[in-house]
């Protein structure tokens, strides 16, 4: 598309997107439920000549979905494959490897929420050596064109880990940085991946992850 | 297999849907009141309305179809504090205490801001659907009930418009490329 960049500049300036779905949020639903008469529930099908039609169709319908489990995934329908991020089912994990470290943020989310991942994901220039590393931001804010994060941890692996690059390297340039993610991760954390800079470029990616964020 | 208790459908669609919406009202209020209180009356019309709540990736679009037009209320002074949202408007206050005590922003982001808050309304919805919301022009149409064309149109001129306004504002625009450059000059 021809106007990504204007689109990456509106990006950079997107207001953060708060912190998700906390216990007040919750709260909200539990109390919108209760105070508020539970919806009158309309007939599906109040013609009776369009109940018959309905009828009919299920045994379509059925096949219909039958046919999508059944035909090689190459002719199955479904999403469009994504452009900014390679997720691939490894067992009980997403290998999420980045194939546009330059696409931002909102491109990345779209994209993981297509897989019913909630975490926010952040590529950012780092030093050569932090080069695939991820770090989970903890009050991390988003002032203007970056992230002010107030701390940060290394994840423990159990859920997320940096991407298991061996099964995508055939030269060394091809190795992508990304990270490897549980398959039903609920958590809304925020996600820094380091990539290479450009030249020129300033190290936004924790010099070393156990340091105080500077 | 009957249908799904409302209840139940209620909670799927509220949890799987919340944080997007958090983040659609927040991004388009000045105050964590005003994001607490869009969202309880977002969510209750959805509640009201659940059998006209589409099903899966729609009933997202559905919602920010409904928040927009309560932040519109909202803007003319016709919204009022909803009584359900009190702990969240807290919760809401302190994180945006938390978020401006960090880092300045930057002299060009501000440029760039700057640049964009002098569009018109309609022209920061379009663009901020697509950049922030990460919408498509088919589901930008379906949030603002137009077409397709309409919205592929009216989106190009958008761009354009941004794209003037940040050279007024001298902002180098080589850095982010040739193709912010060409879309000042005019060029498609």
């Amino acid at each position: 598309m021809r106007t990504d960049d204007i689109d990456r500049l509106v990006a950079s300036i997107a207001p953060d997107a708060g912190p998700g779905l906390t216990p007040g949020a919750r709260e909200l639903m539990a109390g919108i439920a209760a105070t508020h008469p539970a919806p009158a529930r309309r007939r599906p099908f109040p013609v009776p000549g369009l109940r018959k039609i309905h009828r009919a169709l299920v045994p379509l319908a059925l096949a219909a979905v039958l046919l999508t489990w059944t035909l090689p995934a190459e002719v199955a329908f479904g999403p469009r494959p994504a452009n900014a991020l390679e997720i691939r089912r490894a067992g009980v994990f997403f290998a999420i490897a980045v194939r546009d470290v330059y696409a931002g943020r909102e491109s990345y989310r779209r994209e993981l929420t297509e897989v019913g991942l909630r975490i926010s994901m952040v590529v950012v220039p780092g030093a050569p050596g932090a080069v695939g590393q991820i770090v989970v931001v903890h009050g991390g804010r988003l002032s203007a064109n970056r992230y002010a994060p107030t701390t940060w941890t290394v994840p423990d692996g159990y859920d997320i880990a940096p991407l298991v690059t061996s099964a995508y390297c055939v030269r060394e340039e091809d190795c992508p940085i990304g990270l490897r993610i549980r398959a039903g991760h609920r958590g809304t954390e925020t996600v820094w991946v380091a990539r290479e800079a450009r030249p020129g470029e300033a190290y936004l990616f924790p010099r070393t992850v156990s340091a105080p964020p500077r | 297999m009957g249908p799904p208790d409302p209840r139940e459908r209620f909670e799927e669609m509220y949890t799987a849907n919340y944080a997007d919406l958090l983040g659609y009202v927040r991004r388009r209020t000045e105050s964590a009141d005003d994001a607490a209180d869009a969202l309880a009356e977002t969510f209750t019309t959805a509640w009201r309305r659940l059998d006209d709540v589409p099903e899966g990736e729609q009933a997202r679009l559905w919602l920010y179809g409904v928040a927009r037009k309560v932040l519109s209320n909202q803007r003319r002074g016709e919204s009022r504090r909803s009584a359900l949202a009190g702990r969240l408007r807290d919760e809401l206050g302190a994180w945006d205490a938390g978020a401006w005590d960090e880092a300045m922003p930057q002299q060009d982001t501000g440029a760039i801001r700057a640049a964009f808050q002098r569009l018109g309304a309609d022209d920061r919805e379009l663009l901020s659907l697509v950049s922030w919301e990460g919408l498509d022009t088919a589901q930008v149409a379906t949030v603002l009930g137009c077409s397709r064309g309409a919205v592929r149109v009216r989106l190009h001129r958008a761009r354009k418009r941004l794209a003037r306004e940040l050279h007024a504002a001298e902002l180098d625009l080589t850095r982010y490329g040739p193709r912010a450059t060409a879309l000042v000059k005019g060029q498609p």
